[in-house]
């Protein structure tokens, strides 16, 4: 008995080592370490004043060693982020800035990590309250990361920020030139339907911003009409916009029809969309306002 | 070996107490349970290292088919484990755990008797009623099913209560709060409720739905005695459940407590049903010898 037993233990021990060597292959180690980093920075960046500078050399460090370790793993670009967020929350701006821009050159070619480098870029110059730069830095953005999720998303960011500096004047024109961008961005993409998909829902949020509530309700219903088959109008998308345009027709326009005439083309269109159930509920749920609004009080 | 002289028929206590010293002076009785402690690490081991490759190749499409994508990763994944334990956990117990307790019972058979233990011999007798095992573990185990469906049921509807005071609160919160308490109750009573199976299949070569009828005789013969000596080892599980409740705040920093308290879970269950299993076959053969 206790050989057996002490053959299942060594076939226990070898599977482990076997697996072991084996898993070092794939990104799971890489990840474990990545996270383990994480965890610290996130240590410190909870209260960065009491860090010692020890503490931001180590997990500087760290990264490092981790880039080293696993050269080829996905996590590379963000450890090179986390890296340039290591010196923001140390207030070394010019450093971080540095970082983030050797990130800009090293992945040239993915526009998604550029992009993210570049809005850390601009997070130093909004805590320096640097705003000429903090705008530039937008600008550059729109300019050369216009299809990613950050570059469909910074001319409203602008808008607010004019919003925020009490600067209605710059805040519309900012809408006005977001609403140009996102329409020749759907003239350059014809065969991109993601790109129109996501251009509308932007050009909605600028007509809501600017109070064209009409306009904005017929370009959602437009977004849901166009991609009710496609794979971006997922679910929670899909409610999203339904609920922007149930609020904007019931508490801005006053016209309940509205949604109910959208929703019902909706239907009659995609009888087995799986979004059919919802939109009945919110047709039901406009009829019976309706009923109560008609009745004598 | 315990005999009729030396436990008093009917305390649980004393017949827990001499079937760990039964356990501890025949530990070839241990011998078919570690065999199913080796193929649940094993599992374990293959499950804990399935997102790395090669397993990966395998688990992939399977987590991504019922899960969401940051399960294949560190440290999601680690918090999918137990779920994955959990559906795995029921398979084994039916087609392989059943089979070496029962291998177990009738090593024990074989010591009362005053026969040369050949677990060998033992391995291959029992293979032969390996159905009816499985049938009557199977049907067990759908009872327990059936009662935890109830149990669910009860859950969210306590779930409805919004007081946030008074009877109805504390109603709310001892159901949501003692739900892994009374899932253990409830798998204790059942295993109670079905704890002469085992050792009327093997030690009296009946086939299953009369063994089950005899077992019934047996159980509701003898109810509060067969509860305890299913109970008290089992209270050791409460560790476990504890450890599961209290892991949220330390996996935070330590992703890796979980599949230890897996690990854990085995060798407890191990020593529960060595325990549970001995005392109740001792209990079964006095309750025989007396006859």
């Amino acid at each position: 008995m206790k050989k057996t037993l002490l053959i299942l233990t060594v076939i226990l021990g070898c599977v482990f080592i076997l697996f072991s060597v084996l898993g070092r292959k794939g990104e799971y180690l890489a990840e474990k370490k990545f996270w383990k980093i994480n965890k610290k920075f996130v240590e410190i960046s909870r209260d960065p004043k009491a860090v010692p500078e020890a503490s931001f050399e180590a997990i500087l460090r760290d990264y490092e060693k981790f880039i080293k370790k696993f050269p080829h793993s996905k996590l590379v670009p963000l450890a090179y982020i986390y890296e340039g967020q290591v010196y923001l929350i140390k207030k070394d701006y010019d450093k971080s800035r540095i970082k983030f821009e050797e990130i800009t050159k090293k992945y040239a070619d993915k526009p998604g990590i550029c992009v993210r480098a570049v809005s850390e870029i601009s997070r130093t110059y909004a805590l320096e309250e640097d705003w000429d730069n903090l705008l530039s830095t937008y600008q550059r953005i729109v300019r050369d990361y216009p299809l990613t999720g950050l570059g469909f998303q910074t001319p409203i960011t602008i808008a607010q920020f004019y919003i925020s500096r009490n600067k209605p004047l710059q805040a519309q024109n900012a809408f006005s030139e977001a609403l140009t961008h996102y329409k020749k961005l759907i003239e350059e993409s014809p065969d991109k339907p993601l790109v129109e998909f996501n251009a509308l829902r932007a050009i909605a949020i600028c007509h809501m911003a600017q109070k064209r509530w009409e306009e904005a309700v017929q370009i959602f219903g437009k977004v849901l009409l166009k991609f009710a088959n496609s794979p971006y109008l997922n679910e929670r998308n899909a409610v999203q916009i339904a609920k922007w345009i149930n609020t904007i027709s019931a508490a801005q326009l006053g016209n309940i029809n509205l949604p109910v005439s959208i929703y019902q083309q909706f239907i009659n269109e995609n009888p087995n969309h799986p979004f059919r159930k919802t939109l009945e509920d919110f047709i039901r749920g406009f009829e019976t306002l309706k009923q109560k609004n008609e009745s004598p009080k | 070996m315990a005999t009729k002289s030396q436990v008093p028929q009917g305390k649980a206590l004393s017949l827990i107490s001499s079937s760990i010293s039964t356990l501890a002076s025949n530990k070839i009785i241990l011998f078919p349970l570690c065999i199913t402690v080796f193929i649940q690490l094993l599992i374990l081991e293959i499950l804990y290292f399935s997102p790395r490759w090669p397993l990966k190749v395998f688990f992939d499409p399977i987590i991504r088919t019922f899960w969401p994508e940051k399960y294949l990763h560190y440290p999601s994944h680690l918090m999918l484990l137990p779920k994955l334990w959990q559906m795995v956990q029921d398979p084994l117990f039916v087609l392989i755990s059943s089979y070496f307790v029962a291998v177990a019972i009738g090593i024990i058979a074989m010591i009362n008797s005053g026969k040369k233990v050949r677990p060998a011999l033992v391995i291959k007798e029992t293979l032969s009623f390996y159905i009816h095992i499985v049938v009557a573990i199977a049907l067990s185990l759908l009872v327990v099913k059936a009662g935890s469906w109830v149990h669910n049921l009860v859950i969210q509807r306590a779930f409805l209560i919004r007081s946030g005071s008074g009877i109805f609160y504390w109603i709310k919160r001892i159901i949501i709060d003692g739900a892994p308490y009374f899932n253990l109750l409830l798998n204790v009573i059942v295993s109670s409720l079905f704890a002469y199976v085992l050792p009327i299949i093997v030690i009296e070569k009946k086939k299953v739905f009369p063994a089950l009828l005899q077992n019934f005789k047996m159980f509701f013969g003898s109810v509060w005695p067969t509860f305890l000596i299913v109970l008290i080892p089992s209270l050791s599980y409460i560790l476990i459940i504890l450890l599961f409740s209290s892991s949220f705040s330390l996996e935070e920093t330590f992703p890796e407590m979980r599949i230890w308290i897996l690990v854990l879970s085995v060798f407890i269950s191990f020593a529960i049903d060595a325990v549970v299993y001995t005392a109740i076959t001792i209990f079964y053969l006095l309750k025989k010898e007396q006859k």
